[in-house]
């Protein structure tokens, strides 16, 4: 399983990828700061799952969410949506954008996993 | 003199009559609007110093706050550099263990087949040989034993110590959303610099540059910078994050069986509000007739608090109370009252003393340290003169919003004051916005000198040098 980590903090992108190490996904993960740098990550290399915050300049989780589901070569990639935002509303914007899952950070080890494991079960 | 002439100057001195019965009647309203302007000088004196006072030390508030940020940055990552060594140090520990009882799995199979032939050469012909043996393997398997348990603890131990180094590194999630909720205060930092810019700007009569974050483009997102976009309701609480997960993962299951309409109907409010923008921040505190002035209501809506499924705050019918003003301090959390580090936080400015008494005084008094600021002050401010007397009263009752109302509003307290009453009040009606050179000039006589002490005491004091008292006032007038 090869992961992008998308997060304008590197603080969380280091959290996100080392919690994954931890959890037991080791083979490698790619890392970007926006949405546009995530997109411009697709376009070079093949990942089996997205990791994405919602809150970043330039272009956010949701728009990047919908990019990559309007794109025609990555439309199905599972995205998992990683943020702060957990009103209802957003979720319910997130679920509409089609991520495949959500997480509330701060978040746990054992939530991350099951959220990984739910998507790859569905994928 | 013939008549015609005796009646003019009988006509004229009617003129001159009503002239001076005109003077007599207006002298106490005239009194009254001297006393209210020589009260009111000083009065926005200090309020310009204390917005220039404020504006001034705003800058510094932000910059302390991209310092604290880039601060916890930088020691986040130290931290999480000394985590993944110490992962891989129980990564190498872990190994070594492995290692180590693989190479011990081959030496008991060694040893195993060793006594076995042993057994076959000493068991019968050397028998006490034999028993010397076998005691020896005892002792070997007692310490094979004790080494396989203390393989065991080390292994536990570093099980351990992988999940508790895993916690902190969980913890450390506490940086980003601080960064969000610093980022969250610096632009209403931002937006109260601009507001008091305006107003100092006002009150001096002269144009300021607009601060250069007006136009800026939004902050790179770096080390040592807040976000340039972020959550202002991010929020480091476990176990709301449980409870938000929860709630989530009820919405997310109800997509997954394709019912998304009924998750979207749990929710009455419409999705998601764009980040917030200086417009936004503009409309939160301009009222709907969008003169710019900032009432009570704004100030109430500010502080509500949103109704359960609804992101859109609801403003309550009663004003702001304590409560809201420790959520303002606490985080949005309205357990923990606002406490004196975060009053310190507010003034201090990026100095590492606590606020005094000083800090209050000088907002207050313009700077001036030499009398504490005290609730008279406040209440001095908002204090009318009473009929005949040129001395504002000190009532008993706090100042409140129909004082400033009756004020402004001519004694009507039934319409808000507004921008424009303090400008009809300076400039005669006229469409300008009131400044320093109104007051200036209404003391000055046009002079470009800003008033002063002086000009009052030249006013009253027929130009003496002395200060002018009531008696100037009287000779004024009587």
């Amino acid at each position: 399983m090869k992961f992008l980590v998308v997060d304008d903090s590197p603080t969380m992108r280091r959290i996100v990828a080392n919690t994954l190490k931890e959890i037991g996904y080791d083979s490698g993960h790619g890392e970007a700061g926006d949405g546009a740098e995530a997109l411009a990550r697709l376009e070079a290399e093949t990942y089996d799952c997205l990791i994405t915050d919602w809150n970043m300049p330039n272009m956010n989780g949701l728009e990047l969410t919908q990019a990559v589901r309007a794109h025609p070569t990555y439309a199905n990639l599972p995205i998992l949506m990683v943020t702060t935002r957990g009103m209802k509303e957003d979720v319910i914007a997130a679920m509409k954008a089609r991520v495949n899952n959500y997480v509330v950070k701060p978040f746990t080890p054992d939530v991350l996993r099951d959220k990984i494991e739910t998507i790859l079960k569905y994928a | 003199m013939i008549a015609p002439q005796f009646n003019e100057v009988l006509e004229r001195l009617d003129e001159v009559r009503a002239i001076f019965i005109l003077g007599q009647r207006a002298v106490p309203f005239m009194e009254d609007v001297l006393g209210f302007l020589r009260d009111i000088t000083p009065i926005l004196d200090d309020i310009n110093a204390s917005a220039q006072f404020s504006t001034s030390n705003m800058p510094k508030a932000a910059s302390q706050l991209q310092s604290v940020s880039q601060a916890t940055e930088l020691a986040t990552t130290e931290i999480l550099n000394v985590l993944d060594q110490l992962f891989v140090r129980i990564d190498e520990v872990e190994a070594e263990v492995k290692n180590a009882t693989s190479q011990q799995g081959e030496a008991d199979d060694a040893d195993a087949e060793l006594y076995q032939r042993l057994e076959t050469l000493l068991a019968q012909d050397h028998a006490a040989l034999w028993a010397e043996v076998q005691a020896h393997q005892a002792r070997q398997n007692d310490a094979r034993q004790a080494a396989t348990e203390a393989k065991d603890t080390v292994v536990a131990f570093a099980n351990q110590m992988r999940s508790q180094l895993s916690a902190i590194m969980m913890s450390l999630q506490v940086q980003d959303i601080t960064a969000q909720k610093l980022a969250s205060v610096n632009q209403l930092i931002e937006a109260v610099q601009n507001r008091m810019d305006r107003l100092a700007s006002r009150l001096s009569g002269k144009e300021r540059p607009s601060t250069p974050h007006q136009a800026a483009p939004p902050k790179p997102s770096a080390p040592g910078f807040l976000p340039a976009v972020f959550d202002q309701a991010a929020d480091y609480n476990r176990e709301k994050s449980v409870e938000r997960q929860s709630s989530a993962d009820e919405i997310i299951n109800l997509f997954q069986a394709g019912d998304g309409a009924a998750a979207t109907a749990t929710v009455m409010q419409p999705p998601i509000t764009p980040p917030p923008s200086q417009g936004d921040i503009d409309t939160l505190f301009n009222n709907p007739s969008g003169d710019g002035a900032a009432e009570q209501d704004d100030i109430d809506a500010l502080f509500a608090t949103p109704q359960a499924g609804s992101a859109t705050p609801t403003v309550s019918n009663e004003p702001a109370g304590q409560a809201d003003i420790d959520a303002l301090f606490g985080g949005g959390s309205a357990s923990e009252p606002a406490g004196q580090n975060d009053i310190d936080a507010l003034f201090a400015g990026g100095g590492s003393e606590p606020a005094g008494q000083d800090d209050i005084d000088a907002l207050f008094a313009g700077g001036s340290v030499q009398e504490p600021a005290g609730q008279d002050d406040i209440d001095a401010l908002f204090a009318t003169p009473q009929a005949g007397s040129a001395t504002p009263t000190v009532s008993n009752e706090p100042a409140g919003q129909a004082d400033i109302d009756a004020l402004f509003g001519g004694g009507s307290a039934s319409e808000p004051a507004g921008q424009n009453d303090i400008d009809a009040l300076f400039a005669g009606g006229g469409s300008k916005p009131a400044g320093q050179d109104d007051i200036d000039a209404l003391f000055a006589g046009g002079s470009s000198e800003p008033a002063g002490q002086d000009d009052i005491d030249a006013l009253f004091g027929n130009g003496a040098s002395t200060t002018a008292s009531q008696d100037d006032i009287d000779a004024l007038f009587g």
